[in-house]
């Protein structure tokens, strides 16, 4: 623990960030600055480059204090203008924002390393992020991590034979089993084959290595209780 | 001497009759043969039956060349009857018809008949003008038997015409093409004409020459008795008028038994004149009258009105008293009658070729004007084609201009409609602005100030209100609507309402090219499917809501429906969401559909004209 991770976090919200701050005075070797406005934390970031570069960047994405004067009005500019100097910072959101539309566009189009939610991190889920991003993994909070899969499962037309084979799935030790239980619209029962294609192409799409792990995804997806 | 060619014109006529290799079908082969053969046998019942299977054959095949043959064979009928005008009005008929068909053979050997014909009636004129004319036709095919029968005829008309040196021109010509085509008899008759030509100028001894040239033709008189009785009556003639009296009656005889013998009846009367003035010359009255009376009976028979009036003339030189009266009296009213029916003969011939000439020139005429008429048909057919076409271009041209200013008109207001559509979106995003930046800054300074009075409770509900606002002003304004693909925008929207519970399947999403739609038109849908969406939560009671999309015909459908509890459409109030859906819809021309009824779920279908 020679060496303190630096940290730059930006809001508009001073309590805010005097909350983040309280959260993570409880975790050591930390270096950390904040700042109000995304020009004034781009400006920060370029000049630590010089000597000790920031290492891990927590922003928020709306900014209520831009004005016209502001060169980057939003977190998500904030991030594009730092992807396309292409500077080697870990970058982790904030944010109150939990609208899907939200969400989407920024892990698809801005790949941060980690997704939080104001409302509801505190120090242990920050030290995790922080841990997380600084190991090259990715971490979004489980609501964010909810909504994606959520999403995927729209996008896929999740329909009810996918749900009740989900549904069923815990209760059966072997898949063979579920033949005689998954119906379809009209009231037939699905071939054990159809049920087979059907696990696979849900494993796929949800991104899950095997049927416990599918289970567990659908769980997180509140599909099982 | 002059009674001789008359018998010699006969034959000549017969030589223009003859058939030739003329490429006919069987039928017409069999008809023209059997006609030309009654014809020579003077069998007029034949040549009226080939004349009437002719026409038949003609109403058959319709070819001209039959035609042609009909009226020739019809001619024929009519000179066998001794009626020449009719005769000549046939062949000339027969004639006019091959020459539109182009057949210069048949031409020729038409006019050639013509010529002889008139020859005959002593339209000497005419009939060197047809056999000139007849020339015309034959001399390019090089058709040496009638080129020589043709110079043949003309030497006969020269001498009637007293111009022996162009008599014998034509005889020579005539033995020219004899030369060519081999013909006996031709050239026997070649040398007897130009014997009767000296004989006529009293050049007996060469006439004699000439006569005594034929007269040594190998077997001519087994071979060809005709010619040789007309040399040997000429011979006799010549030298009677030399005086060398010895064998000159025997000669007239043998001349009277062949031409008996193969009935050569029209040429009796010149041996018996003949004869008769033989006797004459040696006073035996009686013999002469015996001879004049058969001269006369036959020349009767034949229509040899020549003979008929020498014979007549003879016999009131050897009759006295009454009888003479009767004979000159007969002689001159048969020699009037004889001068006019000649004249008619003529004038009618003249007549006939006049108006046939006539015919032919009203023909062309007409035919001009016909073709004048049918161009300007044409030309007026094309001119009222024209004028369709132009006024069926014109009405095009209206229909479609004006189609394209309705077209245009349609797009101007469609895009005019789309202006608007964009300025509310930016007033919408001006209010979220408004309210994001003032309502939610004084809500702020609000929080604050309530933190700071330490007065916690209001300050989380305030910011639960400061929340609403934001959120507010994100549905208003639509931040990150161009950010994200309209695809994944309604993806995002529909996962924030998803739920096992509360299934949500959107179909046929990604078949369609949204990036070249107006994003007028995908705000409408994407503010359509949310409302329809918060609608069927918050009313329907819903486990299921299927979205359609679809392009049809240049319009967007969108189709959403539930299996909720549905709703009475007459009774139930619109919201203002739906108000607002509604204008949205309407601004871009587009149609709402809501149907419902209790207990059958809702259906809300929009259709919207894609970019006009």
């Amino acid at each position: 623990m020679s060496e303190k991770i630096k940290i730059l976090i930006v809001d508009d919200h001073q309590l805010i960030i005097e909350g983040i701050l309280s959260y993570l005075k409880d975790i050591n070797n930390l270096e950390i600055e904040t700042t109000n406005s995304c020009d004034e934390a781009f400006t920060k970031i370029k000049v630590a480059l010089t000597e000790t570069p920031f290492q891990i960047l927590f922003t928020d994405l709306s900014f209520d204090n831009a004005d016209g004067k502001s060169k980057l009005d939003s977190g998500e500019s904030l991030i594009k203008a730092i992807r396309a100097e292409n500077i080697a910072i870990k970058i982790g959101v904030i944010t109150g924002h939990s609208e899907t539309n939200r969400i989407f566009n920024v892990v698809q189009n801005l790949t941060p390393s980690a997704y939080l939610l104001k409302g509801k991190c505190n120090t242990n889920e920050l030290n995790f992020a922080i841990q997380k991003m600084l190991s090259g993994e990715v971490y979004f909070t489980h609501e964010i991590h909810q909504k994606l899969l959520k999403r995927s499962l729209v996008e896929i037309q999740m329909d009810e034979v996918a749900i009740q084979i989900l549904k069923e799935l815990p209760n059966h030790p072997k898949i063979s089993n579920l033949e005689g239980v998954i119906t379809k619209g009209d009231g037939s029962f699905l071939k054990i084959r159809s049920i087979e294609n059907k696990l696979a192409k849900l494993r796929t799409d949800l991104q899950a290595n095997n049927n416990t792990d599918l289970v567990l995804k659908a769980k997180e997806l509140g599909i099982l209780d | 001497m002059r009674f001789l060619f008359y018998f010699i014109f006969f034959i000549n006529f017969i030589f223009g009759q003859q058939t030739d290799p003329v490429k006919l079908d069987v039928y017409k082969n069999e008809f023209v043969k059997n006609g030309l053969k009654s014809f020579f046998a003077k069998d007029t019942e034949g040549v009226v039956k080939s004349t009437d299977k002719l026409l038949k054959l003609y109403k058959k095949n319709k070819d001209s060349m039959v035609f042609a043959k009909y009226f020739q064979y019809k001619a024929m009928y009519y000179e066998l009857k001794y009626r020449n005008d009719s005769a000549f009005y046939y062949y000339n008929q027969s004639k006019n018809i091959s020459k539109v068909i182009g057949d210069s053979l048949e031409v020729g050997r038409r006019l050639l008949s013509i010529a002889f014909l008139q020859r005959k009636s002593k339209d000497f004129l005419g009939s060197e003008i047809s056999s000139i004319e007849a020339l015309l036709y034959l001399e390019p095919i090089e058709e040496s038997k009638f080129l020589e029968r043709i110079h043949n005829n003309l030497g006969l008309v020269s001498d009637e015409l007293n111009q022996e040196k162009e008599a014998l021109i034509h005889y020579d010509k005539a033995l020219f093409y004899n030369q060519n085509n081999n013909n006996n008899e031709g050239f026997l008759y070649t040398i007897n004409n130009i014997g009767l030509l000296y004989q006529q100028e009293n050049k007996h001894k060469k006439a004699i020459t000439y006569f005594k040239k034929g007269l040594a033709f190998d077997n001519i008189k087994i071979k060809y008795p005709v010619q040789y009785a007309l040399l040997l009556e000429n011979i006799a003639f010549s030298s009677y008028s030399l005086d060398t009296k010895e064998k000159v009656l025997e000669k007239y005889r043998e001349v009277l038994e062949i031409r008996k013998k193969y009935k050569e009846d029209n040429e009796l009367p010149t041996t018996h004149l003949n004869i008769a003035n033989y006797y004459n010359d040696k006073k035996q009255l009686t013999k002469a009258k015996h001879h004049a009376i058969e001269a006369l009976k036959y020349a009767k028979q034949t229509h040899n009105n020549k003979r008929w009036l020498e014979a007549l003339e003879l016999l009131s030189q050897l009759t006295t008293g009454t009888q003479s009266k009767t004979y000159l009296q007969e002689y001159i009213t048969l020699n009037d009658s004889l001068v006019q029916q000649e004249r008619r003969l003529k004038n009618q011939f003249a007549k006939i070729r006049y108006e046939t000439d006539k015919k032919e020139k009203e023909n062309t005429f007409l035919k001009g004007e016909n073709e004048k008429k049918q161009a300007e048909i044409t030309y007026h057919k094309q001119q009222t084609t024209i004028g369709w076409l132009a006024s069926a271009a014109s009405i095009l041209l209206f229909v479609m201009s004006v189609s394209f200013f309705t077209f245009r008109r349609k797009k101007l207001l469609y895009q005019a409609q789309l202006q608007k559509a964009q300025v509310r979106e930016r007033e919408r995003k001006q209010i979220a602005k408004s309210l994001h930046d003032e309502v939610a800054g004084d809500l702020r300074l609000l929080h604050r100030k309530l933190e700071k009075s330490q007065l916690l409770e209001e300050a989380q509900k305030l910011e639960e209100v400061k929340e609403n606002v934001r959120n507010l002003s994100h549905q208003l304004s639509s931040v990150s609507f161009k950010k994200v693909n309209f695809v994944d925008q309604i993806i995002n929207l529909v996962s924030d309402y998803f739920s096992p519970n509360f299934i949500i399947r959107v179909h046929h999403l990604k078949e369609i090219d949204w990036e070249q739609t107006n994003s007028s038109i995908k705000r409408l849908l994407y503010l359509s499917i949310r409302e329809s969406i918060q609608n069927c939560l918050k009313h329907a009671e819903a486990s299921k809501i299927d979205i359609n999309f679809s392009v049809h015909k240049k319009l967007v459908h969108l189709n959403i429906s539930d299996n909720g509890i549905g709703f009475d459409t007459e009774t139930s109030k619109k919201g203002i969401g739906l108000q607002n859906i509604e204008e949205r819809v309407e601004e871009l021309h587009g149609k709402l559909t809501i149907t419902s009824e209790k207990g059958k779920g809702t259906n809300t279908s929009i259709q919207v004209p894609l970019n006009v």
